[in-house]
């Protein structure tokens, strides 16, 4: 065995089997090792240049390139800005003319915006696939606007694209031409306030191909989606439990014949949906979280308008019965408890309207987990009885089949 | 192709490169490109498909991986993401190199991407000569180049201790 380290240190096996001192890691082809760079900071990858001669120039061509301007070392400052941008600089003038797969730009503090622009022409020119501008940042962007350059950068019509995600919480106002991204087929926005209606239904609408839209911290009167082979729908309202603004109703108009996954979630904002759908033949999987109200806590908030509240429960149950059709329906325990509060203390009438719904017995805030009602799946016999004491079951014209044979089965 | 039908539960035989025979069901055997791409061109007419460069021990793992894979429904992708990382919790890194390569040569990309990953994290945010003594990594730099390539990418170190 000693024979084989001739040359410097090469394999050597041990009689144990186990093998020592072998660099297996720097024989492994590029493209393994490219993969395993994409996976970390490009400052990291850069610094692996010191590794040994094999290591060099390999971070030239990793295809993923990961900026994050928090953890970049130093604290905010002009000096710490201008050494994160000689950085990206160099990175981008120093890189092969490999194509980039993914592109992450993060920085929860203002950045240059020309800066923001070269990275985002950058990754069009060298057909990015995967696009992501502070994905994960809330309000604290100090922004105030929605960059000139940067919205002229994102009109650049890419079809290389198929992954979007961009923050935009602290633009005051949208880009002013909707995305053309022909090959997108996942959008995720965050932070869309009241300007942003158009952009998002004219940005689907140019987006054929586009299967999942995820819309987070999304505060919008009105939202009119219409995409033909859109397959997830995910709507999170903004949830902001400091808000002292007035309640109001957000619109929801979807046309989406494939859709398979609806999700929405409510929680203490100030946004009541109001949901109508074409046909969704589709449909499999449907998750609603809507939060309790209760104003009685918050005097100091505008509770909402009478009428508002009135429509309230007839709205939730519109949309329910929309979405019944589909194969699973998951309600949080708050959707109860939003039509039961709102039921017995706003709208008693439609206690009497058995099309609509039961009244909500307190037996069933015995659960503390969701719901959920799958076709052909056995009931669990605390759901059975609380809802022979009430009549949640009135919700889902399917489910409501499946329950009553149950009961009759019983 | 006509007997396509039958083939749904057909079983292939893989060799390891140490003469090993390993007895695949197909809808396993699919979660590996390669293998897909063998069996659609019809290559399988071959009894025992041989993988000359994966030892026994580590294809008995990337088809524990595969069975693991091709049996879990869509939905229930919670329990698959920890099996995956129970999977490599404590594996070596001997045997994770051998993994990674055998995803890469089977083309197994849920694998080649968890074992990359876990490969990623073992030298991200460690000092180089603590990343060069785990992998065994020799520095074949003279010091005078390794201070020159540290110079040259000077804008990639700076503020970093």
């Amino acid at each position: 065995m000693g024979s084989k380290r001739r040359h410097q240190k090469k394999k050597t096996k041990l009689i144990g089997g186990e093998e020592e001192e072998e660099d297996r890691i720097s024989s492994l082809p590029d493209s393994i090792l490219h993969q395993i760079l994409s996976f970390i900071d490009t400052t990291s990858v850069v610094q692996t240049s010191v590794l040994s001669k094999r290591w060099r120039y390999l971070w030239t061509s990793v295809p993923n390139i990961h900026l994050d301007y928090d953890a970049f070392p130093g604290i905010h400052c002009e000096t710490k800005k201008h050494r994160f941008a000689h950085f990206v600089n160099q990175v981008l003038s120093l890189r092969d003319a490999s194509s980039v797969f993914r592109f992450y730009l993060r920085c929860t503090l203002f950045l240059d915006a020309d800066l923001v622009k070269n990275c985002i022409c950058y990754a069009f020119r060298h057909n990015v696939q995967e696009l992501l501008l502070w994905p994960d940042c809330n309000s604290y962007l100090e922004h105030s606007e929605f960059p000139g350059c940067l919205s002229e950068a994102l009109g650049i019509s890419s079809s290389s694209l198929i992954s979007l995600t961009l923050a935009c919480h602290a633009f005051g106002m949208p880009p002013d031409k909707p995305l053309r991204l022909p090959a997108l087929k996942t959008l995720r926005l965050a932070g869309c306030c009241h300007d942003y209606a158009n952009l998002i239904t004219e940005t689907v609408g140019n987006c054929t191909n586009l299967e999942t839209l995820i819309l987070d911290d999304l505060e919008l009167n009105s939202l009119n989606i219409n995409a033909p082979n859109l397959r997830n729908l995910e709507l999170h309202y903004y949830d902001d439990d400091c808000s002292c603004g007035s309640c109001f109703e957000s619109m929801i108009v979807v046309s989406a014949p494939g859709l398979t996954s609806f999700k929405l979630e409510a929680m203490e904002g100030h946004a009541l949906p109001v949901f109508s759908a074409a046909s969704l033949p589709c449909l499999h999987n449907v998750h609603v979280c809507l939060k309790t109200w209760s104003f009685d806590e918050y005097e100091s908030y505008d509770v909402p308008d009478e009428e508002i509240l009135q429509r309230m429960p007839l709205n939730v149950m519109k949309m329910l019965e929309q979405l019944g059709e589909a194969d699973y329906v998951t309600l949080s325990m708050d959707t109860v408890e939003v039509n039961g509060y709102v039921l017995r203390r706003r709208h008693p009438q439609a206690l009497h309207r058995p099309s609509l719904c039961g009244s909500i017995s307190q037996r069933i805030s015995a659960f503390k987990n969701d719901i959920q009602l799958g076709k052909g799946k056995e009931i669990p016999p605390e759901l059975l009885k609380a809802i022979e004491e009430s009549r949640l079951s009135l919700f889902f014209s399917r489910t409501k089949l499946l329950l009553s044979d149950a009961l009759i089965n019983r | 192709m006509a007997s396509s039908i039958e083939n749904n539960n057909e079983k292939l035989t893989l060799k390891s490169s140490d003469g090993e025979e390993f007895l695949v069901e197909k809808h396993v055997a699919l979660q590996s490109t390669l293998l897909q791409n063998m069996l659609d061109s019809d290559c399988s007419s071959a009894d025992v498909i041989p993988l000359p460069k994966i030892d026994a021990r580590t294809l008995a793992l990337v088809l524990g991986y595969c069975k693991k894979h091709a049996d879990a429904s869509s939905s229930k992708q919670g329990e698959l993401n920890s099996f995956d990382s129970e999977f490599l919790k404590d594996m070596d890194m001997g045997a994770l190199f051998n993994l990674v390569l055998a995803a890469n040569f089977m083309e197994i990309k849920g694998l080649l991407d968890i074992a990359a990953q876990k490969i990623a994290d073992t030298i991200k945010d460690k000092p180089h000569q603590e990343v060069r003594e785990i992998f065994h990594v020799e520095n074949d730099y003279t010091p005078e180049e390794e201070a020159a390539v540290r110079e040259e990418n000077r804008w990639a170190f700076e503020g970093f201790p």
